[in-house]
């Protein structure tokens, strides 16, 4: 038979969407479709006459109505189109699926850390630069939804936060508030675009108020600061004097200092450092 | 540990919120904040644009909720329309029963997708209690002048049998059926916004920075400002009035062009002993639309002359189907040296270009076009030598101390026409008496409300077989009379819903002033692009027409306005496939069969 008579014998006309000729050629596997729509593809607005239409009902059957909403902000900047893709959507998903098995597999640890910002606000250390990366992301955060609405950088800022806290494990009280205020921010900022599964979250951990009504995340200056520590600079294993970096420093930031030590000039005298070790938070030794 | 399973945790928390009113406005000192999406029409389902839409307008409210301001986030239903009633021609459903069967399946639809609405506040358009309130509003516009009725060549969409406003018109075809739009003569109710061009152009200035560039660049030339002048050209029989900014270029105009459908183009024909080849000529125009008039540029002599009140000297005057009635004063004084169009006619016809004015470096080939720029003049008198931006001035002035010019600002910007002979609309409140003609149906009789036995044929106006609804008893004599039977244009009922919201439940105005001062401005509007110069100039319209009934407060109604994107998705035609596999019609089905296994097979 002659396509164009099996065109006209199922009611369909080159102008239509190649899926429904797939459907009556009984060609099931949809992965044909999705090779096409990659090589020859063309973007158009969803529209009936194209077939090109996904709908939110469906959407929102398949994967909820957070992932459509966070998808679709994540997407483009609200002022850009954007092109809907089923991978999109799905990465959306497993990030809310690891989130929610994330918080879900130790709700019962989140229920009984408390704390108050007079706490939060004395914390040293590996605490006070975990809280640090946290408020300097809510400050991004802020900066995006307030700058033009840029809630795809909002929800990137989210995602980010996601991946410091569960990188993250607390092994003292300290730490352990810092934790839960983190994943309390976390949760605001999520709220105004999946507000139900961090509405969800927010009870499970423990709290008594719904998070519709508890206010907007907001940066404590204070953490936005830098922990700074003293560490002992050797020289051949000897120490020679103590040095003033930023917590968690790099390599580069700690040798770049060291060596700007007055004693460890006139024992160096121009020679290049062998070798440095160098344990973060902990000491830097230069071998000559 | 249990599953994420989103649609257990979805209505949960949906019910909480709503058993708890977490959304609903409470009276409170906090600051506002106006969160506003535009409302949908209920065309049956939601749609990815309306997720997108309500979506980014949700994360703005919850955001404001949670950072302390008492926000207004209202819904509701653009729900008058066409295509309730072409359901009804083809379905057979009345319009009210298709249209609220829409609106619960949609309503169900954005509560399953969390919204934070206050549907406390929800409205529909096509509720009596709301469009008493549009009738309301046109009985005042009526009461001031600014609703008029008149006879005019109309947009006509020959497919919908209804008449199209300007910013209806996409391109010469209708902006929702994409037939070709054409002229028609109707008497009609008119609203007159371009009484407003002037304050709708300078609110513009306000939003510079708060609305994207783009809209505001629409708007601006919609609108159309053009400051200039008015020339008098005398004829034996009256003179002929031309609208121009380029007065300096008067002493170059070789010929004068009126409009078929100008007053004075039949008298004039018939005074050059034309009449019979005009007839001709004027039905050939009105059955080509008025994008192919531009282009065509079809004319004819009318065998007269005027007199060109610069240089003193006869021209011709003819008729072409370039020059619309519409627009400016329906007659152009013709410099083909310096006008293109009025060059490429010239050129069709043989008539005579002078050049009046030169560029700067003083070369141009006349032979090849029409020169538009500015320059120095020549050929022009007492004038020549002048800078041309000051002869215009100085041209008018002594062509005004001989009564023949004066300075004129107009607008492309014309007067908005609302008649629809259409069923599922507001009716107009007027009723037609034979002794006392036009009487606005009284406040108190208000809403006019549309009857429900009426007859959906596909042809006219189904409003015209209900006559318990059409006859009537005049208001002012107690006669039998006849009611309106054209119902508003659907974008009235959208150009202060906004407002409704404030108060969306008052029974004895349309909104309380003490609410509206509290609410309005919308602090931030999203919506689509594509109604940059529809719905936006229209609400900005009426919300200036309202201040000056001392009904609201602001000059404009919208402080910021967030214009969102598309949602596209990738997609392939059966040409396209058979295309890309070397296929034609005419090839054979197994043959693509066994290609398109091979594209899987990669």
């Amino acid at each position: 038979m002659k396509i164009r008579d099996f065109l006209r014998e199922n009611k369909l006309s080159v102008g239509d969407n190649v899926s429904l000729l797939l459907e009556k050629l009984s060609i099931k596997d949809g992965r044909i479709l999705n090779i096409l729509e990659a090589e020859i593809g063309e973007k158009a607005k969803m529209s009936k006459s194209k077939g090109n239409v996904v709908d939110p009902e469906t959407a929102v059957e398949k994967y909820g109505a957070d992932t459509v909403r966070l998808y679709i902000l994540f997407a483009a900047p609200p002022q850009q189109d954007f092109e809907w893709s089923e991978e999109g959507i799905q990465g959306v998903h497993r990030f809310l699926n690891r989130l929610w098995n994330f918080v879900t597999a130790q709700e019962e640890k989140f229920k009984e850390i408390h704390y108050t910002q007079r706490e939060l606000r004395k914390v040293k250390v590996k605490a006070k630069e975990f809280r640090r990366k946290t408020h300097s992301i809510l400050k991004n955060y802020i900066e995006s939804v307030e700058q033009d609405f840029g809630f795809n950088t909002a929800v990137a800022d989210i995602m980010k936060l996601f991946n410091e806290l569960s990188a993250f494990i607390p092994s003292n009280p300290e730490e352990k508030k810092v934790f839960k205020e983190s994943l309390d921010i976390l949760l605001k900022m999520l709220f105004p675009f999946a507000p139900h599964i961090a509405e969800e979250l927010w009870y499970r951990i423990g709290h008594k108020t719904l998070l519709a009504e508890s206010g907007f995340p907001e940066v404590d200056p204070e953490a936005l600061k830098v922990e700074e520590l003293e560490i002992p600079v050797q020289v051949n294993g000897k120490l020679r004097g103590r040095i003033k970096i930023p917590y968690d420093a790099s390599e580069e930031t700690a040798k770049e200092k060291a060596l700007q030590l007055e004693r460890v000039k006139s024992l160096l005298k121009e020679k290049k450092p062998k070798r440095v070790i160098y344990v973060k938070n902990k000491l830097i030794n230069i071998v000559v | 540990m249990n599953r994420y399973n989103p649609s257990e945790i979805e209505k949960k928390w949906q019910k909480i919120w709503e058993e708890k009113g977490v959304f609903t406005t409470k009276d409170s000192g906090k600051k506002k904040a106006y969160v506003l999406e535009m409302f949908p029409y209920p065309s049956g389902r939601i749609h990815m644009g309306h997720v997108r839409n309500y979506t980014i307008g949700d994360a703005i409210a919850r955001i404001l909720k949670m950072k302390g301001f008492n926000v207004l986030h209202p819904i509701g239903w653009d729900a008058f329309g066409l295509p309730a009633e072409n359901a009804a021609i083809k379905e057979g459903i009345h319009p009210a029963r298709w249209t609220m069967e829409n609106i619960n399946t949609m309503k169900k639809q954005l509560k399953m997708l969390g919204f934070s609405y206050d549907w406390k506040r929800e409205i529909a358009t096509c509720d009596p209690s709301y469009y008493k309130w549009n009738q309301w509003i046109f009985l005042k516009m009526l009461e001031r002048g600014i609703a008029y009725r008149k006879t005019a060549p109309v947009n006509w969409c020959p497919h919908d049998e209804t008449v199209l406003a300007n910013e209806q018109v996409i391109e010469g075809k209708c902006w929702r059926c994409g037939t070709e739009v054409i002229q028609k003569e109707i008497p009609s109710w008119f609203l007159k916004i371009t009484a407003y061009a002037e304050r709708l152009l300078e609110g513009l200035k306000l939003l510079e920075g708060k609305w994207p560039q783009r809209v505001i660049v629409q708007q601006r030339n919609w609108i159309g400002k053009s400051e200039g002048a008015v020339i008098k050209f005398p004829t034996e029989i009256a003179d002929i009035e031309v609208f121009t900014t380029r007065a300096d270029t008067v002493f170059g105009a070789t010929f004068l062009v009126l409009a078929p459908e100008h007053p004075l183009t039949p008298r004039l024909a018939k005074l050059g002993g034309k009449s019979e080849e005009f007839k001709s000529f004027i039905q050939r125009v009105s059955s080509t639309s008025k994008k192919e008039r531009t282009t065509k540029k079809e004319g004819m002599f009318l065998g007269v002359y005027a007199l060109n009140p610069a240089t003193g000297k006869k021209i011709p005057i003819w008729s072409a189907d370039y020059v619309l009635y519409e627009y400016g004063t329906g007659a152009i004084m013709a410099v083909p040296a310096h006008d293109q169009r009025d060059w490429e006619f010239a050129n069709k016809y043989g008539l005579k270009a002078i050049p009046v004015v030169l560029p700067s470096n003083g070369d141009w080939n006349f032979e090849k076009g029409a020169y538009e720029g500015e320059g120095v003049l020549i050929n022009s008198n007492n004038f020549n030598g002048i800078e041309s931006t000051q002869a215009r001035k100085k041209i008018v002035r002594w062509l005004a101390e001989k009564g023949l010019a004066e300075f004129k600002t107009t607008y492309r910007l014309r007067d908005w026409n609302i008649s629809r002979q259409r069923y599922w609309g507001t009716p107009i409140p007027v009723i037609y008496c034979d002794s006392c003609g036009i009487v606005p149906v009284p406040e108190n009789k208000l809403p006019v409300i549309l009857p429900t036995d009426v007859k959906f044929t596909g042809r006219g106006n189904p409003l015209e077989s209900s006559s318990e609804f059409v006859k009537t008893l005049c208001p002012r004599c107690g006669k039998t009379a006849l009611r309106e039977t054209d119902t508003m244009d659907t974008f009235f009922d959208s150009s202060w819903y906004f407002l409704r919201y404030c108060d969306p439940t008052n029974e004895v105005q349309p909104f309380s002033k003490e609410e509206v001062s509290y609410w309005m401005p919308v602090d931030i509007y999203i919506g689509g692009i594509e109604h940059a110069v529809l719905h936006l100039l229209y609400a900005r319209f009426f919300h200036k027409f309202l201040k000056d009934l001392g009904l609201v407060e602001d000059e404009e109604p919208f402080s910021s306005l967030l214009t969102q994107g598309m949602v596209l998705k990738r997609w392939v035609s059966i040409g396209k496939l058979l295309d890309f596999l070397n296929l034609t019609e005419e090839s054979d089905i197994k043959e693509l069969e066994e290609k398109l296994l091979k594209v899987q097979e990669g």
